[in-house]
């Protein structure tokens, strides 16, 4: 059953739109922008080609360079420097402005952290809800200023903890969550007006937003007053992280819904992260991290407009999600390039005015694949590196990650580790007090224009293969991807690229020291709780409440948010209301990217 | 493992060791022909069907429908999947199974993947006989995947009873297999994926291009449409090829088109096996050609006499 | 793109063997983090072995049934999410049940040191985490082959 399907959502937006504007962007590197002075900006060129050949060249042949080629972790070439030159193409108030200022690249908002400082968010979950729950509370003890939620494996595919599929999985990877009661349990004495939560969830993102909305009721909180993020991108799922539950049209319809109800009830909230963090981490560079989260990005626009949604609205709702890793000014390139660009084709493409509604608000982590097993304490200087990075790159929120991670899942010495970084840097650096403080740096300027237009090719190929959605379905940017991170991991085979402690000054004798563990009674506790549940609920209402929920994944023009909600509350499991969409929708076989 | 109980092992139908078998025939143990001809009496009892296409278009997905369609109307199913090996490391990556493993999974299926092995054409070396041992094992139907790389794929004409050609729609695929070849041996055209009226664009163009006979069925694989009238349109071509006499005339071709492989092979390798033993004379025919002594012309002529020779005397 | 000294070492030694060398790689249970095993069967592939692949959240009966069908020689498993002492000894079980228990089994993944012992004790072995060289992945998998399979008492 074919719901929304990609022409659909591109039936309004004839073809080109993305090769003009890479052509745009080629020819405008010729220009002068009327900062400089023509004739002056030509002399300098000269005095650089001088400078190649009359110092630098003969100096090279003297003393040889440690690489025969320089490049970004992306691929791009580097020169040895950059000067005005490299960047007499950019125009001030065109390009960058001033923050709060189309087409925010120097920021979002006008005072940036002069203001507020970033969110301190840690992603936890663990075990059952109550172990959760405690550690959800030492955090906001110890200054965390959002909550964050990991559910584990068996939530994230909408199975119980009953289910047999979930044997060995429960509470691992984070915490496991399958009705009402364990939602109660999770949040119990944490007043849901008082945090903002995020919550990691995508396919059955929709069951999740009705358990914590159905929890905030039990609270007596409205659901008006309820703030925070539910992910809910599925396209980066068949990307990168590969946990869905039905095909791709039939999610977009579930996430139409979700934007119909969310834009009318809760304008607080986030209902979808457009996350970039997965990509990178299943093995992609910076450019494709920045395309293929971008373009997921202008999907859903067109799916909200596509449902006859105000993009001047629901724009504002959407937020973003990405990595920081270890190519510094790549990274931070990146964050500069993505707001930009984000900007211009809500404008341009999708006629965008309401300025909120331009604005890309992201937050960070850290990158846990570059975290090493090898020498762990390492790993706290990675992580402060790449915080730095998301500072810089003007982030709204951050999670560094512990340096633990590699092993297993933090302990609480090494949380505490990961959030006195984010406060180091933000009260004894001294980065935080002005704005934007790399622009106008040669090299950031022209590498955040060099990705700005790698990524209009990526646009462009995406197009021509009909979308991201048909370009999902044929397995591009899952190969793309994989292929990156192979050349990736020869590069460090061959030690053409140096991982500290891995392949090269690597100590002898490593031992795995001090090792968080779950608890292995949380997988018989949670089954024995889910199947107590069953029981002692009234059987016939949650009967009444699934053959509802079955008529709205029936027929796409209910919506399928009221039903769930509905479910939920009679107490109707996770997986209970997910079968019922697999049945309807069959479930979803990817493509082969071998 | 002794020959007898890999004979036995296959005609029980057990996989373990239609699988062992499958592996020699790849391996070239020539030993595994003692069982073979004890099969002849199988051959011709499966109907084979080719499935083939350019890259991408979905052939993996469809043939796992056709599977569970065949599994739902009680065959017992057998599966070869080609993909091409590395020309420089000899590797290569499997990759067609994991779009069916469920469906493959089925006691009542067996199903196996095999590189090219540097046989061109989109297949591999051991498909006539991996196709008789299934047939041995009490497969009735056998569904042949080809490598869709890209590149002439008309070998399966050869193999199978029947060959379908899948196309994507409104892709300019429909040039692309003409000009591959592909239209001159499709029995039967299947348009999969894209929606409804994409897929009738693509008809009509191969309608246009293939004259009306040229049946064609539109199919959505993710999906589960149209997967019943195609099977259905296999069965029914088949019968109709049966009827006809059509089928024994391929069949015949088939057997020729085999012998002719043997023999081909049978003479590669006897010349391998005469290349390697003259590595040393070859080096010094070289220098001498190198160094204009004698024409390679001359030299090459000499080779083969000396060849000829080595023949008479086995 | 690069290619090391070790890959071109491995072919020559993989190319002398008995035969052609085929691998399933296979992703047991509820685990979606395939980045490792996509550049480890890229790497299979360019040392010259022939490559199979259960997908992600493939089954044990899926994995055995492919294991047999494809007559392969060696199972990688790997298991990112801390399942592994759940699902590694399921699939030794099965292949044992279905008579295949001479095909040789490797593991991989996140597995702390304390479980290492008793994967091996059932015939899982490697057992490597994240970063390690796919050199030494490759390596022990020859060494195996070499002392089981082929019965030469050598180490690559």
């Amino acid at each position: 059953m074919l719901v929304i399907t990609s022409s659909d959502l591109l039936k309004d937006f004839p073809k080109g739109y993305w090769k003009r504007k890479l052509e745009e962007k080629i020819s405008k590197r010729n220009r002068i922008s009327g900062l400089y002075n023509k004739e002056e900006i030509e002399k300098l060129g000269d005095a650089e080609y001088r400078w190649r050949s009359e110092v630098y060249e003969p100096w090279i042949k003297e003393k040889p360079e440690r690489k025969s080629k320089f490049e970004t972790a992306s691929g791009i070439e580097l020169k040895p420097i950059y000067t005005p030159y490299d960047i007499k193409h950019i125009d001030y108030l065109e390009d960058l402005n001033f923050p709060g200022c189309y087409p925010y690249t120097r920021g979002v908002y006008p005072s940036m952290y002069r203001g507020r400082l970033w969110t301190i968010r840690e992603f936890s979950g663990f075990g059952t809800p109550e172990d959760t729950n405690k550690r959800l509370k030492f955090l906001l003890e110890h200054g965390e200023t959002g909550l964050s939620i990991a559910f584990d494996m068996p939530t994230l595919y909408g199975y119980d903890s009953d289910s047999p599929r979930a044997f060995g999985e429960v509470g691992k990877m984070g915490v496991s969550v399958s009705s009402l009661q364990d939602m109660e349990a999770l949040f119990k004495d944490i007043p849901l007006d008082q945090v903002t939560t995020s919550m990691t969830i995508n396919a059955p993102a929709i069951v999740l937003l009705a358990l914590y909305i159905a929890v905030a009721e039990k609270q007596g909180v409205p659901i008006h007053r309820l703030s925070g993020t539910i992910q809910n991108d599925i396209l980066k799922e068949y990307i990168a992280q590969k946990e869905w539950a039905f095909p791709p049209e039939a999610h977009l319809r579930i996430i139409r819904d979700m934007m119909e109800f969310c834009s009318k009830n809760m304008p607080k909230w986030n209902y979808i992260s457009i996350s970039g963090y997965h990509i990178r981490e299943a093995g992609a560079n910076a450019i494709q991290e920045l395309a293929f989260t971008l373009m997921d990005g202008f999907t859903y626009v067109e799916l909200g407009m596509s449902a006859g949604l105000d993009p001047n609205e629901f724009a504002t709702r959407l937020s973003f999600f990405f990595n920081s890793t270890m190519d510094f000014f790549e990274e931070i390139a990146k964050f500069r390039a993505a707001r930009r660009i984000w900007a211009t084709v809500l404008k341009e493409r999708y006629g965008v005015k309401n300025p909120r509604a331009l604005l890309l608000r992201f937050h960070t982590q850290t990158s846990g694949a570059s975290l090493t097993w090898q020498q762990p304490l390492n790993n706290i200087v990675r992580t402060a590196i790449e915080a730095l990075a998301a500072v810089l790159g003007g982030t709204q929120s951050l999670h560094t990650n512990s340096y633990d991670e590699a092993l297993c899942l933090p302990t609480e010495e090494a949380v505490v580790v990961a959030v006195r970084t984010q406060q180091i840097i933000a009260h004894e650096t001294n980065v935080a007090s002005v704005i934007d403080p790399l622009a106008g740096s040669y090299y950031v300027e022209w590498l955040t224009d060099k990705l700005e237009e790698e990524a209009y090719r990526y646009f462009d190929k995406i197009e021509e293969l009909g979308g991201m959605v048909e370009a999902i379905k044929k397995g591009y940017p899952q190969k793309e991807i994989i292929e990156n991170a192979y050349r990736q991991a020869m590069k460090v085979e061959n030690k053409e690229d140096i991982i500290v402690g891995v392949n090269e000054y690597i100590a002898k004798d490593e031992r795995i020291v001090n090792v968080f563990k779950t608890n292995p009674e949380v997988e018989k506790k949670q089954r024995e709780r889910i199947q107590k549940l069953k029981q002692s609920r009234d059987n016939k209402k949650v009967k009444e409440a699934l053959e509802e929920v079955r008529r709205a994944f029936e027929d796409p023009s209910i919506n399928l948010m009221y039903p769930i909600l509905k479910a939920v509350k009679a107490y109707a499991t996770l997986q209970e209301i997910m079968d019922i969409g697999r049945e309807v929708y069959g479930t979803w076989k990817e493509p082969s990217i071998l | 493992m002794d020959l007898e109980q890999i004979k036995e092992g296959i005609l029980h139908g057990d996989r373990r060791y239609i699988a062992k078998a499958i592996t020699m025939i790849e391996e070239g143990y020539t030993n595994i022909y003692e069982i073979l001809e004890d099969f002849e009496e199988y051959s011709g009892k499966a109907k084979i069907i080719g499935i083939t296409g350019p890259p991408g278009v979905g052939k993996s997905t469809l043939i796992s429908k056709l599977v569970k369609e065949a599994i739902n109307r009680n065959h017992n199913v057998g599966v070869l999947l080609v993909d091409p090996s590395s020309p420089i490391s000899g590797g290569a990556l499997l990759g067609n199974r994991v779009r069916m493993i469920e469906e493959v999974s089925d006691p009542k299926v067996y199903a196996r993947s095999l590189a090219t092995r540097g046989w061109t054409g989109g297949l591999s070396r051991a498909i006539d006989e991996a196709v008789l041992i299934l047939e041995a094992s009490g497969k009735d139907i056998i569904f042949i995947e080809t490598v869709g790389a890209g590149q002439i794929e008309t070998e399966i004409f050869k193999k199978a009873d029947i060959v379908a050609v899948i196309l994507m729609p409104y892709s300019g695929d429909e040039i692309q297999a003409l000009k591959a070849g592909l239209m001159e041996i499709a029995d039967i055209y299947v348009i999969n994926k894209g929606d409804l009226d994409r897929n009738k664009i693509t008809g009509v163009t191969l309608r246009t291009i293939m004259g009306k006979d040229k049946r064609i069925v539109y199919t959505s694989a993710l999906y589960n449409e149209g997967i019943k009238e195609l099977y259905d349109s296999l069965i029914n071509i088949w019968d109709e090829y049966s009827k006809s006499g059509e089928l024994d005339k391929r069949r015949k071709l088939k057997i020729k088109s085999s012998i002719i492989e043997d023999l081909n092979s049978y003479f590669l390798k006897l010349l391998d096996d005469f290349v390697k033993n003259k590595e040393q004379e070859l080096e010094k025919i070289t220098e001498e050609v190198y160094q204009g002594k004698i024409s390679r012309y001359k030299a090459a002529k000499n080779v083969i006499e000396e060849f000829k020779d080595s023949l008479h005397k086995a | 793109m690069e290619r090391g000294r070790n890959l071109q070492y491995f072919r020559e030694v993989i190319n002398k063997l008995p035969k052609r060398i085929k691998v399933l790689v296979a992703k047991p249970g509820l685990d979606a983090h395939d980045r490792g095993v996509h550049v480890l069967m890229r790497y299979f592939r360019d040392v010259g072995f022939e490559v199979v692949y259960s997908g992600i959240l493939a089954t044990v009966d899926e994995i055995v049934q492919t294991a047999i069908d494809e007559d392969v020689d060696v199972i990688a498993l790997s298991s990112m999410n801390g399942a592994h002492m759940v699902h590694f000894p399921a699939v030794i079980e099965k292949l044992r049940e279905k008579g295949a228990n001479d095909i040789i089994v490797v593991g991989g993944g996140i597995i702390p040191d304390e479980d290492k012992p008793k994967l091996e004790a059932i015939g899982v072995t490697g057992n490597y985490g994240p970063g390690t060289p796919l050199e030494t992945i490759v390596s022990h998998i020859l060494d195996r082959l070499l002392r089981e399979k082929f019965k030469i008492d050598s180490k690559v």
